[in-house]
């Protein structure tokens, strides 16, 4: 057993630790708080959005607009992968990260990057990566999209690639978080054209794509950023959470044992005076 | 008059979702009206004046651009990428963003991406700086 004075240290040592992951909880609480409102906020936006988005594209036949067709000669997929610049945050890049691989098994994949935690793992299996944007995150702003959404409309126009799909983690709530595979490009045509005649395009549809289609994607990935941010501040709280009540624990185990050693310690000093005593008395 | 839904929504808030009769919007080939019944249409918004009316009473607010949307069902939707009320511009603010925006635009004559933004910016200050002179005097609107 260890002795009384080591396992003394160790108790100061953890409960240092702890109080460095109490303050860590709390910055990540009002960046949560934060992020959340932020989130919740843009998501009618972006919801009301793709709803335009969606009955335009049923609206309208696939040769009216580049981004609604396939890129035929293409024999590559972009994947659009956000991921936070931080760790400590559980598991929530490494699922991420798992998702991402999986999107690119068995296809030739080139990767855009938003966030260092992806951009290194992805690096470090040596997949290939077009573009990389870091540190958005501490204050997104909108016009941090557009670079973004330039390179894969660009891109795609220019038939580098015939499908661009992305990758973010949804925030469904504070204890749960999501990784999220959609795709960005082609937009889906699914559903059958209905009433192509009736609906009016102002101004005409050709514009209308042309302005229309680019700004839906920032719009998309935009919400996709905050999603991920707000999922990645409520990972760190609830790993912070864990990490504390773990080191509480580790604490009262640590001051049990050390009781324990100090108690032992007591016994046996005793038992050696009374047995010296009896020794003298004899 | 037939009262019809409406939802005004900006990446920061909604600005407003109630029950009007009618709505006025900024087109680049001019205003269009939006009654109760409207055919589908998928528009885009210059900035520019949204009139709401109801009955007599109107309301007015700044739209930056943006899109709108009118249901099948008869319900419009705008998404606009900002809006402002009437009351929360100044315009001696308006100004200085006009002439912002204009040296904006001599400084990046040559180069055209950044041409067009700051076009698009002095687009947005002028109906800003229009917006606030035209109603400035006009006491009978509800200013919201």
């Amino acid at each position: 057993m260890a002795s009384a004075k080591e396992v003394r240290r160790r108790i100061k040592s953890v409960s240092n630790t702890k109080q460095i992951i109490k303050a860590m909880e709390l910055i990540s609480v009002i960046k949560m708080q934060k992020a959340i409102a932020i989130n919740a906020r843009s998501r009618n936006y972006s919801k009301a959005a793709e709803d335009i988005l969606k009955n335009l594209v049923i609206n309208v036949s696939e040769t009216d607009h580049p981004f609604l067709l396939p890129g035929i000669n293409a024999k590559k997929q972009l994947v659009v992968f956000i991921t936070s610049d931080r760790g400590l945050c559980g598991g929530l890049n490494s699922k991420a990260i798992r998702k991402a691989i999986d999107l690119s098994k068995d296809k030739d994949t080139d990767f855009l990057t938003i966030g260092r935690k992806g951009r290194d793992a992805l690096r470090a299996l040596g997949k290939n990566i077009i573009a990389d944007f870091t540190k958005i995150e501490e204050k997104p702003k909108f016009k941090d999209i557009l670079p973004i959404s330039k390179i894969i409309t660009d891109d795609f126009t220019s038939g580098k690639y015939y499908e661009i799909k992305l990758v973010y983690t949804h925030f469904v709530s504070t204890l749960s978080q999501e990784p999220i595979a959609t795709k960005l490009l082609p937009l889906e045509n699914k559903e059958k054209v209905l009433n192509q005649e009736r609906i009016v395009f102002e101004p005409e549809k050709d514009i209308l794509l042309d302005d229309l289609i680019p700004r839906f994607l920032e719009i998309k990935i935009w919400q996709s950023m905050l999603e991920s941010i707000a999922s990645e501040h409520s990972a760190r709280m609830m790993a912070m959470k864990n990490a504390s009540e773990n080191a509480l624990e580790l604490i009262d185990d640590l001051t049990l044992s050390y009781n324990q050693t100090r108690q032992a310690t007591i016994t046996r000093e005793i038992a050696e005076i009374s047995a010296g005593k009896m020794t003298l008395e004899e | 008059m037939k009262k019809f839904k409406i939802q005004v929504t900006t990446p920061e808030r909604v600005i407003f979702e109630e029950e009007v009769e009618e709505i006025i919007l900024p087109t680049a080939s001019g205003e269009i009206t939006v009654l109760a019944g409207h055919v589908p249409l998928i528009g885009e918004i210059i900035p520019g004046e949204m009139i709401v009316k109801n009955g007599k009473e109107e309301k007015i607010t700044l739209l930056l651009g943006g899109f709108v949307h009118v249901e099948e069902g008869g319900k419009v939707i705008v998404l606009a990428d900002g809006a402002e009320h009437l009351h929360e511009i100044s315009e001696k603010e308006a100004a200085e963003a006009r002439k912002r925006a204009e040296r904006l635009m001599m400084a990046a004559e040559d180069d055209a991406e950044g041409f067009a933004k700051a076009e698009a910016e002095l687009a947005r200050s002028l109906a800003r700086l229009k917006l606030v002179r035209k109603h400035r005097s006009h006491k009978n609107i509800r200013i919201d």
